[in-house]
């Protein structure tokens, strides 16, 4: 010990020489064991997941020749059952039309569409009915009291929940 | 890809390496919970982090450096939700140990190195360590046992350097009073031993 070593430096060397004789504590028995079973859980894990996902992670070109050939097949069908049904409909469309029942439910959907703009006109006259000072004010005190929730949110969250590391993550 | 899948791990290379290194690994989790099932779980997330990169590992000489700072950092993070009781500890009880209480408790440990043999010292330390709460033994393993300085350790638990200070102090003072108390009944027994 030195002479001019002040009660302070004394006990951190002091605690420094008896903390550091502490040896190793051993690792309980178990711990091998269950990393083992951790380690072959994982592996299965992942070798399942690695052949589920081959396929989509490899992309068309890793696809068997047989899976590429249906698939090119199934879209050049699509495409041709979607052309052919558009050009269908466009003959028939016209005539349909004209059809006294079909007319009839077309004529239902037009007053039921113009009765639905009746209903959706009522607030957008109420609106126009106040005073555009108030919506002004309005809209003002919701973005203040939304600024002023946020804020204390933010607080209250750095204040009791946020850590140093955390933010800088 | 999955190091276990791709084949490339021997598993009896893994398990001598995790046989090297799992008393390190469990007494630094252990230390800084004060809880053997809790450092179990730590050191077992630790060397499944370990197993995925143990290509990297296998051969570094740093293999302990990382085991060491991964098992740190979990520790660290199991404790967190503890760490606001921590500051408000210090900001309730704020201040430093006076002198005279400094001078009485390095007296204290003095007193333990006369008395007491080197395993019944180690004994008692370990058990004075446990209880120790966690907003003084935390601090204080991170920079005896870790040999964090201050400053990282305030970064790291989110405290002002003066409060890790101020914390570090206590614990020692604390440490000092449990070995005092302790060390004056095993002196008995030591001296049996020596005898």
């Amino acid at each position: 010990m030195t002479t001019s070593e002040n009660p302070r430096e004394r006990l951190e060397r002091l605690m420094q020489r008896v903390l550091s004789e502490l040896p190793l504590r051993r690792a309980p028995a178990s711990l091998e064991r269950r990393m083992i079973e951790a380690i072959e859980g994982r592996a299965g894990q992942a070798l399942g997941r690695e052949s589920s996902t081959h396929v989509r992670r490899g992309g068309f070109a890793s696809w068997p020749l047989t899976a590429r050939a249906a698939l090119v097949a199934c879209c050049l069908a699509s495409v041709i059952v979607v052309l052919l049904g558009l050009k269908e409909l466009a003959t028939r469309l016209p005539m349909l039309a004209t059809e006294p029942s079909i007319a009839a439910r077309l004529q239902a959907l037009r007053d039921a569409g113009e009765a639905a703009a009746a209903v959706a006109a009522v607030p957008a006259r109420l609106i126009r009915a106040i005073p555009p000072d108030w919506l002004l004010g309005a809209l003002l005190a919701t973005a203040m009291l939304y600024l002023a929730l946020f804020a204390l949110v933010a607080i209250g969250y750095s204040t009791l929940y946020a850590t140093p590391e955390r933010t800088r993550s | 890809m999955h190091p276990a899948s791709s084949g490339r791990i021997d598993s009896d290379e893994f398990t001598a390496f995790m046989r090297a290194y799992q008393d390190m690994v469990f007494t630094t989790a252990a230390r800084l919970t004060s809880n053997a099932a809790q450092a179990e779980d730590i050191a077992q997330e630790v060397f499944l982090r370990a197993y995925e990169n143990f290509e990297r590992l296998r051969s570094s000489p740093a293999a302990g450096g990382w085991l060491k700072t991964v098992a740190t950092h979990l520790a660290l993070n199991h404790l967190t939700r503890y760490r606001r009781r921590w500051r408000l500890f210090t900001e309730v009880f704020p201040g430093e140990p006076s002198e005279d209480a400094l001078e009485s408790a390095a007296a204290h440990v003095d007193d333990l190195f006369a008395h007491t043999d080197k395993d019944q010292r180690r004994a008692l330390v370990e058990q004075a360590l446990e209880k120790l709460p966690a907003h003084q033994r935390v601090p204080l393993v991170l920079y005896h046992f870790e040999e964090m300085p201050y400053r990282d350790i305030a970064a790291r638990l989110g405290v002002s350097l003066a409060k890790v200070k101020t914390d570090i102090l206590r614990a020692r003072v604390a440490m000092a009073a449990l070995l005092s108390h302790r060390g004056l009944d095993a002196a008995p027994e030591a001296t049996g031993a020596e005898s």
